[in-house]
């Protein structure tokens, strides 16, 4: 599948101006209010919760290619769109799900009826093994375990589990049966630990595939946050570069300074780096590549040293003002770190990537 | 599997010499030109056959000795080769530089006279841009060329001159008008060095090699139709060539030779525990280089595409910049993981590879120096790109 470079302009164009009008970035302190329900029906009408998945199976077929777009709009303004969850959610549905559940849950995925959260990260650095576990039963599983820092959880219908039976497992699970912590973030986002105790599934729960279904949805979620974080620091980039175009002292504009500008340029340079990497590993999950973790990892790593950065920058270049919290740039810095340690930092991402190369 | 791509794998598997796999000595890189040379005839036997494929330049027409490609099969081109670990066929300023602006800006009978031997690698081309007083601040350069009606009279200096001294001809930027405002009065010349009055000193470079060159021309005679472009007129081209040599500076002639992996370096360096490397600081470091370079190789890529289809765009400072600073960060790493071994000059008590590592760190050096500075780079972005203010 292949979508052209002028369909993907219009679909990143049409989102631009949806989150900029609908959930711009803002400044201060606390949490920004949740996206109505209806506010994300509007988006999932939009075609936007089924980018990824195919035409033939009620999606848009733009690809995540194209969803990767649309997350990266997303992530200009910082806003807690559940897109990246339900997105992923409906095309590994479609993909790897029971008949029940492709009948079931995917069509409300893809209308907006229903949201998804990926409850698959466990612990400060998602490293080692699944604590959670599947034990067989008659007819099904019992899943029991905690899953950290699951954004929009609370909104959630549907949550996508990932759990350790005889191999790592991929569940589908009501929201209803699972317990919340919600975590007050230092970036206002909505996260919660959840917490599955006893919780019985069906076999048509569970996704085809085996591990590799696991694998493979924290390969997307961690290139669906990485571009979110390109489009963040291409964000924070652009309100940083505004500043030193009017701010003005010792009569001049700081802009004007070099060393200034060869510190914006950097930031520009591994910007370019993080956006081909994302690129790349949206490309290989679209042509389904076997060196598609790999990709993941670079883009997530990428994307992390980027935004990193871009937003430490950001701070610092706008003087005292940035450090207010009349100013967008702590929450840009606030939502960068939290983004950068999901799903892995950039020390495990290192390690895992030397362990995968055979050194 | 795309046709053209078995077509390629079943070519390359057919013709590639054993010996032409990666790793290559600075004693045969193949430059081609009036008087070359190949220490392993199996250099020579590759590049005729290439040559014989059009694929030395595989996406300049036909009529020209290339072999017309379109942008997406020579990237399955690329990626064939590379996979088979091929060599390079041809090194040449020519491929690189010289021949896309004279695809674009040459006329008919320059293009059908200068583009069909930088194929086939008959001639050899330097890149006579520098000077004394004129090398970040290019457009101040001060050799003339004066219109004595049937040629141009060429009297000046040229400094850092790449390989004059085995080149067969100089493109050079030379001034045509002493009064216009500096970047007016600059024209693109193409001079054979065996004109009379043309003289080349050799300078050696901090790795030992003398690829530089000072370059006299002392009342040298040149056709008038040797002027590409219009009079006054060759700044514009000046740029765009700068554009295709920044992008080039990430190929293996750049110092980017990475046929020795810094893993394996490393293992040997402090050992292997469960075949890893014994030192899990070291490895951190290892595969954060790595992942660095592996995202500088998906940037030339974008680059590559994007110029493919006519955008020469500003990325290719953004890949100039950081492709020098990983090539750097390599040669460091690979000095400090080598120790006393990676130290060494010459002679016996050295390995070959190891003495190939260190001049490999002494030439990155450069990286951030020729075809603009890492500083001119970051201006280039920071002004045109980001829009900041003078
Ligand atoms: C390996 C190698 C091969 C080369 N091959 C060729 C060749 O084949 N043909 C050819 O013509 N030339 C060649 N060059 C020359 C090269 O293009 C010049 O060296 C380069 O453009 C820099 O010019 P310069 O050496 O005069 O340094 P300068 O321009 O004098 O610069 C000195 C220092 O000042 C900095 N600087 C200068 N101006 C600014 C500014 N405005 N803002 C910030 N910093 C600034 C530079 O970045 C540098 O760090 C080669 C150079 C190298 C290293």
């Amino acid at each position: 599948m292949t979508v052209s470079a002028e369909d993907l302009q219009m679909l990143a164009d049409t989102a631009r101006e949806w989150v900029s009008d609908n959930a711009p970035a803002r400044a201060g302190l606390g949490r920004d209010p949740a996206l109505g329900a209806s506010q994300w029906r509007g988006v999932a009408e939009m075609g936007w919760a089924g980018a990824a998945v195919p035409e033939e199976t009620g999606g848009a077929g733009f690809g995540f290619v194209g969803l990767g777009a649309l997350l990266g709009e997303i992530g200009r303004e910082i806003a807690d769109i559940p897109l990246l969850a339900s997105g992923i959610a409906a095309s590994l549905v479609a993909r790897f799900g029971s008949d029940v559940a492709r009948y079931e849950t995917l069509p409300g995925l893809l209308s907006g009826e229903t949201q998804a959260a990926l409850a698959i990260g466990e612990g400060a650095h998602h490293g080692g093994a699944l604590s959670t576990t599947a034990t067989r039963t008659t007819g099904g599983w019992v899943l029991n375990g905690r899953k950290s820092w699951v954004q929009g959880a609370a909104s959630a219908a549907v949550l996508l589990v990932a759990a350790q039976g005889d191999t790592p497992m991929l569940f589908l699970v009501d929201a209803q049966a699972v317990r919340h912590e919600a975590i007050d973030s230092v970036d206002g986002r909505a996260f919660a630990h959840v917490i599955l105790d006893n919780v019985a599934v069906t076999d048509d729960a569970l996704l085809a595939g085996g591990g590799d279904t696991v694998a493979r949805a924290v390969d997307l979620a961690r290139i669906g946050l990485a571009a979110e974080m390109v489009g963040a620091c291409e964000r924070a980039i652009e309100i940083t570069v505004d500043y030193l175009k009017t701010r003005e002292q010792f009569g001049r504009k700081i802009g004007s300074f070099q060393a200034l500008q060869h510190r914006a340029a950097q930031m520009l340079v591994d910007l370019e780096l993080a956006r081909s990497s994302v690129q790349a590993a949206l490309a290989a999950a679209d042509e389904d590549r076997p060196d598609l973790e790999e990709l993941a990892i670079l883009a997530k790593y990428m994307a992390g040293e980027a935004i990193h950065l871009a937003s430490s920058e950001m701070v610092q270049l706008h003087g005292g003002i940035g450090m207010t919290s009349e100013h967008v740039a702590g929450n840009y810095i606030k939502w960068a770190r939290v983004s950068e340690a999901l799903l892995g930092g950039n020390a495990f991402l290192g390690e895992r990537y030397a362990t995968i190369k055979g050194y | 599997m795309s046709d053209f791509r078995q077509l390629a794998r079943d070519w390359i598997a057919a013709n590639l010499p054993a010996s032409i796999r990666i790793a290559m000595p600075e004693e045969e890189i193949p430059w081609g030109g009036r008087k070359p040379t190949y220490p392993n005839p199996d250099t020579k036997a590759w590049l005729d056959a290439m040559i014989a494929q059009g694929w030395t330049a595989p996406t300049w027409p036909s009529a020209y000795g290339g072999a017309g490609l379109d942008a997406a099969q020579a990237m399955i081109l690329q990626e064939e080769l590379q996979r088979a670990g091929a060599r390079p066929a041809l090194f040449s300023f020519g491929l690189w530089m010289l021949g896309p602006v004279l695809l674009e800006y040459g006329t008919d009978e320059q293009k059908a006279r200068f583009l069909p031997s930088i194929v086939r690698a008959e001639t050899r081309w330097c890149q006579g841009y520098s000077e004394p007083g004129a090398g970040s601040d290019l457009a101040s350069l001060r050799t003339r060329a004066e219109d004595k009606g049937d040629h141009w009279l060429v009297n000046g200096q040229k400094i850092w001159t790449s390989y004059a001294d085995k080149a067969d001809w100089i493109f050079a930027l030379v001034r045509t008008d002493m009064d216009a405002p500096k970047h007016l009065g600059i024209s693109f010349l193409l001079i054979d060095l065996q004109t009379p009055g043309v003289s080349v000193r050799p300078i050696e470079l901090i790795s030992g090699s003398s690829p530089f060159c000072e370059t006299f021309f002392d009342d040298v005679k040149v056709p008038k139709e040797n002027m590409v472009g219009p009079l006054n007129g060759g700044w514009t081209i000046a740029k765009k060539l700068l554009q295709y040599e920044r992008q080039n500076v990430s190929a293996v002639g750049f110092g980017g030779d990475r046929s020795v992996r810094i893993e394996d370096l490393a293992k040997r360096a402090v050992g292997e525990v469960d075949g890893r490397i014994a030192d899990g600081a070291l490895r951190a470091r290892i595969a954060r280089h790595n992942l660095y370079e592996r995202a500088v190789d998906v940037t030339t890529r974008r680059t590559q595409i994007a110029a493919d289809s006519g955008d020469v765009g500003v990325l290719t400072s953004v890949v100039k910049y950081a492709s020098a600073k990983a090539h750097q960060a390599r040669g460091e790493l690979a000095v400090e993981l080598l120790g006393l071994d990676g130290l060494g000059w010459s002679g016996d008590n050295f390995d070959a590879g190891d003495l190939n590592e260190t001049r490999k760190w002494l030439r990155s050096k450069g990286n951030s120096i020729e075809g603009g500075t890492s500083e001119i780079n970051l201006n280039v972005i920071s002004k045109r790109v980001l829009g900041l203010p003078d």
